[in-house]
């Protein structure tokens, strides 16, 4: 194949591609859907709008700030996150094929975009102002790039009907998603670098990797951040926080977030302090109680009881994009659907393992539940594709 | 191994011949082997998945020799010797495990992508059981200490009062100016900036910061008493100030300045070694590092009333050290109150008085260097007045005393503002001490009351060949025959010579110590049991003492003998005895109340903050004194002459006294050293005939107890005919309440939390600007 062949797989293959979406038995023209996934998303986010006031009415109070004042902008995310998963639901799926190259570039340019504003204001940049929006471009860069690599891998060679990725697939993806990974860990945001490796990997194990090449692109991947590490293409900061949960040195900060969300989590109990009575909490010993540390908040407050809730209900979005990526009746939406999982679910995964102390310190926020508008659109509008997906399938398999 | 049957992973069991065994040893050993896995059996495609395969493949392709592929591997199945070197082992791979290269199933990896994820959470699971279930005790201790602090408050002191219940020492609100530690570490400019608004000094305010007297958990209070227009300024910026607060405190105010500063003592910083003491002897009063504990004085001496119990507050503390709230605890409860004897007007009259005379008699040439006096009532004990020049404001004491201040109150160039002479400062008695010695003559029979002395002028040891043998009157009188009244009217020194004489030279008959004997009685040389800490001892001149003396410190007093000059001199009150105010108008009021000897009392009752008195401090008795009207009558007719007598030593200073109004009888002393005149002693009683008050006096380097003590008497006695003392009252509970009362170390709301508030939002920022570079 030549570089032109490689070229073609970005590019639109025309609409033929397209399907209709399936109507369900029931009721004639309704697009058939997913309830309890979108039932289980919706409650996450309204979960998250409680555990926002409740971690930050405090602080605001003390600023002399309406205490409500987060958890309002949270509700509008939210509201926003819905409208965007709607209509995400609606549109054809394989139009995300045919656009890829200009999300691709769109990302491209927003992350750009942040280091130009970043050296203008002498500083480190994550958002860009679109009138009175803030937009960060890193929380939308998993979602994007499952769309892009997706496109891709749905346009590959088969064998025996399966499609497969051979290595020169694989560089190409590689060179393609490195550049955006890259940019989001310069930010430096490498949390969210993280996330999209992770959702790299998974993509590229669905879309038809062979096993060797993931095992060899595992241990390149583990080589190369050795290599960073040793380079010190790392801050000490982010080394640091990366380590901290192993225990090493208690004096450093990350270590003392970690140890007082462990103790938030710890002295919640079986049923939690009450919401609004979390010390930890209210008396701001939990760094970042609305974003980061928001599973700490409803550790605390709610107890097990809430914390394995939350843990549930996600689990219940995992469970319910898995089912319609198996049912997908193409690899474009199975890939789009396995990188959408694998975003939610390595999201909540890190987030509240770091907040359990047993995954390193890395600011990603949790799926629908921390503050921020940009990552909760961002989280909806995965929840939108696999929906998108699902609405273009027929009957799904009993699981 | 022999041939037989084997059970072979993947293929059942099978029977093997020697070939196939020798060839069999190991299934993963070379690729040669017999027995490959079966693609679809459940190991295979573990290995499989993880790529142990592949890696295996490529390890045996590697190590088998590539120019000849296949061989001595399968043989049979290397089929196409031709393919490039590369090829060949993949193909070698897919010989031995089947084909790797298998196309993927989606759906299959998509569900192994959801088992990874539901093991994920099965782990989040199970560490929240493992924090929230089993080990959550650890963490709620972790939280505990992390944001509550348990503090103590300080409880409002008892209020000291005058026996007309004018308050004398009480609570006041003042401001302080704390610094939060952890504010101070991380931003030292503010302590700069403060620096420079309070005129306190930064390496001041270090040392407080690093110092454990103040508990670690609280604000370091860095100013007392700050200035209503430097909290303004704090108010008002705030933001300068992060970690800044004021708070309220309760400190100790004396409305009527230094009036009776001495009785009253001081309050300030428990030192560690009293803090042991203290807790050691009373462990239920919480005293902490930080505890103020009174010092000297009522304040000393009632502590144990006055301090009251600390409360224990639980404060919510946040993550920037500031105090966000309180949560249940015990409140303080106010120490109980201590009513005086003292008369606040006569106090303000005999301090006035005193320190005119002095300021007098220093116009007149002599030194007046220091003085005391002493106002009591002989019946009970009752100090009405008592006080001691130079004085000083206790308000120094306030807040922390200054290292200037504690030089001004302690140095001996000013007189040691701070030492109680009335109690503390003992003074050559002279002449007073003739009480002594007149009723030793007279209980022992030296002499009887009409006993007749001829006085000329001189008293000369009968058979003296060395030293002092001849005694001269000290103002050089000759009064011819007298007799005992006369001789202490006139302070007769001749004819008290002549007694100790007598009782030396019939030390047979008397024993050695006659006249000392008596001075014990009247309380001389001993503590009198006032109720107040640091009372000094006077001494009454004996052959003991000497000997004592000369053996603590022989340079100082070389000769420990005692010869007849000693007991001439010790007659009249001179020599070594020493005696305190105190001492001296208890020991008139033994005299005075007909034998009686009280011990002097400052305080009267002790009254809870509800208005309910504790205890009422009774009279109490601390020895008698054989007085039968044989021996007081011609004793009290002497002291009555004193004053009336146109020859007695005070009838100059009383002349034009309103005798009838308030009729006294008193002696002078005058105490010499050398040609020096030491102590001015004047010591008046009255009502001569139901004595109500003993007046004491003394002044030291006054010239004669007629020229310093006697004029102070009578001012206090004139003041005494106008405004009799009356009874004690108590104060109502209404009376003893705090004006604006807060509890001590928790910051006043309002504006100035606003610096607190800024100071915690401005590392809240900090923190989420931290978050986005994550």
């Amino acid at each position: 194949m030549t570089i032109a062949d490689y070229a073609a797989r970005f590019r639109p293959q025309g609409a033929g591609m397209t399907a209709a979406p399936v109507a369900t038995g029931t009721r004639r023209g309704a697009v058939a859907t997913d309830p309890l996934l979108v039932a289980s998303a919706l409650a996450l986010a309204a979960v998250g709008v409680v555990a926002v006031y409740a971690s930050t009415r405090q602080q605001l109070m003390l600023q002399g700030i309406d205490p409500h004042y987060l958890m309002k902008h949270q509700i509008e995310y939210a509201i926003v996150g819905t409208v965007v998963m709607a209509v995400m639901a609606r549109i054809d799926y394989h139009l995300l094929e045919n656009v890829s190259w200009i999300v691709y570039g769109l990302l491209l340019a927003s992350l750009l975009a942040t280091f130009v504003i970043g050296s203008q204001a002498l500083g480190a940049v994550r958002w860009i102002q679109f009138g009175p929006v803030q937009v960060q471009p890193s929380a939308f860069g998993a979602v994007l790039l499952t769309v892009v690599i997706a496109a891709y891998c749905s346009r590959t060679s088969q064998i025996g009907g399966r499609q497969y990725l051979t290595w020169k697939d694989l560089g190409v993806i590689l060179l393609v998603s490195l550049i955006p990974i890259l940019l989001v860990i310069k930010q430096p945001d490498l949390g969210s670098g993280m996330v999209m490796l992770v959702v790299l990997l998974v993509m590229l194990v669905v879309g038809g990797l062979p096993n060797r090449y993931t095992v060899l692109l595992v241990i390149a991947g583990a080589l190369a951040a050795f290599a960073a590490i040793k380079l010190g293409l790392l801050h000490h900061y982010q080394l640091q926080r990366l380590t901290s949960f192993v225990g090493s040195s208690k004096s450093s900060s990350a270590a003392y977030n970690a140890q007082q969300s462990k103790a938030a989590i710890g002295s919640g109990g079986l049923f939690g302090t009450g919401l609004f009575h979390g010390m930890q909490v209210n008396l701001a010993y939990l760094p970042e109680a609305q974003t980061d540390f928001i599973f700490s908040v409803i550790g605390e407050e709610l107890g097990f009881i809430g914390a394995v809730v939350v843990l549930g209900l996600s689990g219940i979005v995992v469970w319910r994009m898995a089912r319609i990526a198996r049912a997908a009746r193409d690899l474009l939406g199975k890939v789009l659907v396995a990188g959408c999982i694998a975003l939610v679910g390595f999201s909540v995964f890190e987030n509240a393992g770091m907040a359990v102390g047993i995954m390193p310190v890395a600011g990603i926020p949790l799926p629908f539940v921390s503050y921020g508008g940009s990552a909760l659109v961002a989280f909806f509008l995965a929840v939108g594709i696999a929906l998108s997906v699902r609405a273009r399938t027929g009957r799904l398999p009993r699981v | 191994m022999k041939p037989g049957f084997r059970r072979i992973p993947g293929r059942g069991r099978l029977r093997l011949g020697y070939g196939q065994v020798r060839a069999g040893r190991g299934r993963l050993r070379s690729g040669g082997g017999r027995f490959r896995l079966r693609r679809d059996s459940f190991a295979r495609r573990v290995l499989d998945y993880l790529g142990v395969t592949w890696v295996v493949a490529m390890v045996a392709g590697l190590a088998s020799r590539p120019s000849r592929p296949g061989q001595g591997l399968s043989p049979a199945k290397a089929e196409k010797p031709k393919v490039p070197r590369m090829k060949a082992r993949r193909r070698l791979a897919s010989r031995i495990f089947g084909r790797p290269d298998a196309a993927p199933k989606p759906d299959r990896r998509m569900g192994v992508v959801a088992i990874v994820i539901a093991v994920a959470f099965s782990l989040l699971v199970v560490r929240l059981y493992y924090l929230q279930v089993l080990d959550v005790h650890s963490f709620s201790a972790i939280v505990e200490s992390n944001g509550l602090r348990l503090v103590q408050v300080s409880p409002p002191r008892g209020i000291i009062y005058a026996r007309n219940s004018a308050v004398l020492a009480g609570d006041s609100v003042a401001e302080e100016v704390t610094v939060s530690r952890s504010t101070a570490a991380t931003d030292p400019s503010v302590l700069v900036r403060l620096s420079a608004l309070l005129g306190v000094p930064v390496s001041q305010m270090k040392s407080r910061l690093g110092s454990v007297l103040y508990s670690p958990y609280e604000p370091v209070p860095v100013d007392q008493n700050t200035s209503a227009a430097d909290v303004v300024y704090l108010e008002e910026h705030a933001s300068d100030f992060p970690g800044v607060s004021v708070a309220v405190k309760t400190v100790r105010q004396y409305p009527y300045g230094s009036t009776a500063a001495h009785v009253l003592g001081y309050v300030s910083p428990i030192s560690d070694s009293e803090l042991k003491a203290m807790q050691k002897q009373d462990p239920g009063q919480g005293y902490s590092a930080s505890s103020q504990v009174g010092q000297a004085g009522i304040e000393g001496q009632y502590e144990s009333y006055l301090r009251g119990m600390p409360g224990l507050e639980r404060l919510e503390v946040n993550a920037q050290g500031n105090v966000v709230g309180t949560s249940t605890g015990t409140s303080p409860v106010m120490g109980d109150s201590v009513v005086l004897n003292l008369d606040l007007g006569l106090q303000q009259a005999l301090e006035s008085d005193l320190s005119g005379e002095i300021a007098l008699l220093r116009k007149q040439g002599y030194p007046a260097t220091s003085g005391s006096g002493v106002v009591m009532d002989p019946q009970t004990g009752a100090v009405l007045a008592m006080t001691s020049y130079p004085t000083y404001n206790p308000s120094v004491w306030v807040g922390g005393i200054s290292e200037a201040e504690y030089q001004a109150i302690t140095s001996e160039s000013n007189g040691v503002p701070l030492l109680d002479r009335a109690i503390a400062g003992t003074y050559t008695p002279g002449s007073s001490f003739k009480l002594a010695t007149a009723t030793a003559a007279l209980s022992d029979n030296l002499i009887s009351p009409g006993y007749t002395y001829y006085d000329t002028g001189s008293f000369t040891i009968p058979g003296c060949s060395a030293g002092l043998c001849v005694y001269h009157n000290a103002a050089g009188e000759a009064l011819g025959a007298i007799q005992l009244p006369l001789a202490i009217s006139a302070s007769d020194d001749s004819f008290f010579y002549n007694l100790g004489y007598m009782f030396w030279v019939n030390r047979g008959t008397y024993g050695d110590s006659p006249i000392q004997n008596m001075a014990q009685q009247y309380g001389f040389g001993a503590l009198t049991g006032i109720d107040l800490p640091g009372e000094q001892a006077g001494q009454v001149d004996s052959p003991a003492l000497r000997q004592a003396l000369h053996k603590a410190d022989p340079a100082a007093y070389p000769d420990p003998g005692w010869y007849p000059g000693d007991s001439v001199e010790m007659a009249f009150g001179q020599g070594m005895t020493l005696v305190s105010p105190i001492e001296m108008a208890d020991a008139y009021s033994t005299f005075a109340n007909g034998g009686t000897r009280y011990a002097p009392e400052i305080a009267a009752a002790i009254v809870s903050p509800e208005g309910k008195v504790v205890t009422r401090i009774a009279p109490k008795v601390m020895g008698h004194v054989n007085l039968p009207s044989s021996i007081r009558d011609p004793m009290l007719a002497g002291f009555e002459g004193a004053v009336t007598n146109p020859l007695g030593t005070a009838y100059g200073t009383f002349l034009g006294y309103p005798y009838s109004s308030l009729p006294i009888a008193g002696k002078t002393g005058t105490a010499s050293e050398g040609h020096n005149l030491n102590a001015s002693w004047f010591t008046g009683f009255g009502p001569v005939n139901n004595p109500q008050y003993v007046v004491s006096v003394v002044i030291n380097k006054a010239g004669y107890g007629a020229n310093g003590g006697a004029p102070v008497v009578r001012q206090i006695f004139q003041y005494l005919i106008g405004h009799p003392v009356q009874g004690v009252t108590i104060p109502s509970a209404s009376q003893m309440r705090v004006p604006g009362s807060r509890t001590a170390g928790v910051p006043i709301h309002g504006p100035v939390t606003a610096s607190s508030t800024f100071s915690g939002a401005h590392a809240y920022r900090r923190r989420s600007a931290g978050r986005t570079s994550g």
